[in-house]
């Protein structure tokens, strides 16, 4: 029997009583860290001003002026980089505890068998080994790790932003270093509902509808090319594999309808991997996911119920793909 | 001499593209036997499973004699028959008609639906028909390139000249094709 509490059995009434006292505790706990800083502020405020004060006396004298300039400017410059990373402190302690005290009773109270690790996330080595990007990163980070199952199927998900570094060079012969996003979003891994031994990929196709029939016949220069029949799947992607008929018993009619929805859901970028028996698929998301806003109270329902969404959004990927369905001989 | 050469090589790339050409549609045949031979595996998958399926349902419900005996002659048949005999077909479809049926028996006999040999039957069924499904439309794939190679042109010129003719695509049950409505 399914443990998995689906939207519909347990309410937002239900989850908002049991979190709520938690969420009063947390804004009590954000109030006054923003008493603080408004005392801080003001001690801050008055120090520039105190230095500034001293700095337009300097102006006064001709040999004093520059430096009275500098003086002015630097007591702004510095209240101003002191209160920012005193907010920031604040800020990372208060975001830390919402996520592991509310979100983490939020997974709980929508799918008791996940687990929510804030600051844990994908490992760059699994995240190579998935094959989605060929490129490997060179600044790689990861958070908002959720793990556990939902129903039999073991499921695994978090934020990832992987980048590399690219050089340029100008005119000059000046050289200089900038970032380039491989991806930014959710990576999945989840436990696929039958077993097989080859490996399967699943590709936005951008050959075929930017040159037709010419864009066509240069994928299967790329070789394991497996076309299949459904026209709009095959419009939208791209699939290769180890072993022809393996890719087949993956994509059947059925899973590929199932994966030409999830993929439109998430902006037509998404990409899947099928190994050792495991789904591993890329959700690319502009946004960062599963933040809470510090300006915003803790204890506000919209907030809770927009990070409520974007969990629910990634939960119901195993019902979209039928994950739980266990028929066949693996259970 | 020019010109010689110009004729030359025009002969050379002429029969080095004949050559590739020849070379491709052997390379697609052999792709279309190599797929039917797995499909030939998955069907006798299923053939070794008939006896352990019929003995279980045949403990619980005796007097379906009718569906127990057709299943059994059935799988007679098909084993007996050329692998690519009309007789050999019809039968896997009699097979694949069957089967499903004494899978629905155990609707009307709870004991034989909660058997635990019985229960691994079904999964095995499961698991084969889903081979055998993928194992044809592979097939069917083959089919269709090799299909394509000697059906267009030019390829189709070095086909007609070599005796390589289009082959029929398995037919696929129409439970097979249905896609069900997914609301996500």
């Amino acid at each position: 029997m399914s443990q998995s509490r689906s939207k519909e059995n347990v309410s937002w009434d239900q989850i908002w009583s049991k979190l709520q006292p938690l969420a009063g505790e947390l804004e009590v706990m954000r109030q006054d860290q923003l008493q603080k800083l408004r005392d801080f502020a003001k001690k801050i405020s008055l120090t520039v001003l105190v230095i500034s004060a001293i700095g337009m006396l300097m102006l006064i004298s001709d040999d004093l002026q520059v430096f009275g300039m500098v003086v002015i400017a630097a007591s702004m410059v510095i209240g101003c980089l002191v209160y920012h990373f005193s907010r920031g402190g604040h800020k990372s302690d208060f975001v830390l505890r919402y996520k592991s005290q509310l979100m983490r009773g939020l997974v709980k109270s929508l799918e008791p068998q996940m687990d929510y690790h804030p600051t844990a996330g994908i490992s760059r080595s699994e995240y190579n080994s998935y094959g989605l990007y060929k490129t490997r990163p060179d600044r790689y980070h990861s958070e908002d790790l959720f793990i556990g199952s939902i129903g039999g199927t073991e499921l695994k998900f978090a934020e990832v932003h992987a980048e590399v570094k690219r050089t340029r060079r100008d005119s000059q012969g000046r050289t200089s270093t900038y970032w380039v996003t491989i991806f930014k979003g959710v990576i999945l891994q989840a436990d696929f509902h039958k077993e097989f031994y080859s490996w399967t990929t699943v590709m936005p196709d951008v050959a075929e509808k930017s040159f037709g029939w010419f864009g066509r016949k240069f994928q299967s220069l790329g070789g394991n090319l497996v076309r299949l029949e459904c026209p709009e799947f095959e419009r939208d992607f791209v699939v290769r594999s180890g072993d022809q008929i393996e890719a087949r018993y993956i994509l059947t009619p059925d899973m590929q309808e199932r994966l030409l929805k999830l993929h439109r859901r998430f902006g037509a970028q998404s990409r899947f991997v099928f190994s050792g028996s495991k789904l591993m698929m890329s959700l690319p998301v502009s946004g960062n996911l599963f933040e809470p806003k510090y300006d915003s109270a803790a204890n506000c329902q919209n907030q809770l119920k927009r990070i409520t969404h974007e969990m629910q959004g990634l939960f119901s990927i195993v019902e979209s793909l039928n994950l739980n369905t266990r028929i066949w001989s693996k259970q | 001499m020019d010109s010689l050469m110009i004729v030359g090589g025009i002969i050379v790339a002429a029969l080095i593209m004949l050559a590739g050409m020849y070379n491709s549609h052997i390379n697609r045949r052999n792709q279309v036997d190599l797929a039917f031979a797995a499909v030939d595996v998955q069907l006798k998958k299923r053939w070794d499973l008939v006896p352990n399926l019929v003995d279980t349902v045949k403990a619980y419900a005796a007097h379906e004699k009718e569906t127990l005996t057709a299943v059994v002659a059935a799988r007679t048949e098909a084993m007996r028959a050329d692998s690519d005999s009309q007789q050999r077909f019809n039968s896997e479809r009699e097979i694949a008609r069957l089967v499903p049926s004494l899978m629905a028996i155990s609707e009307s006999y709870p004991e034989l639906k909660a058997n635990g040999q019985f229960l691994n039957l079904q999964r095995t069924l499961t698991e084969i028909e889903a081979q055998i499904s993928a194992a044809r439309r592979t097939y069917n794939s083959s089919i269709m390139e090799y299909n394509n190679g000697v059906q267009m042109f030019p390829s189709n010129i070095v086909a007609g000249a070599f005796g390589f003719q289009a082959r029929q695509a398995l037919e696929i049950p129409h439970s097979e094709r249905q896609v069900r409505n997914v609301s996500i």
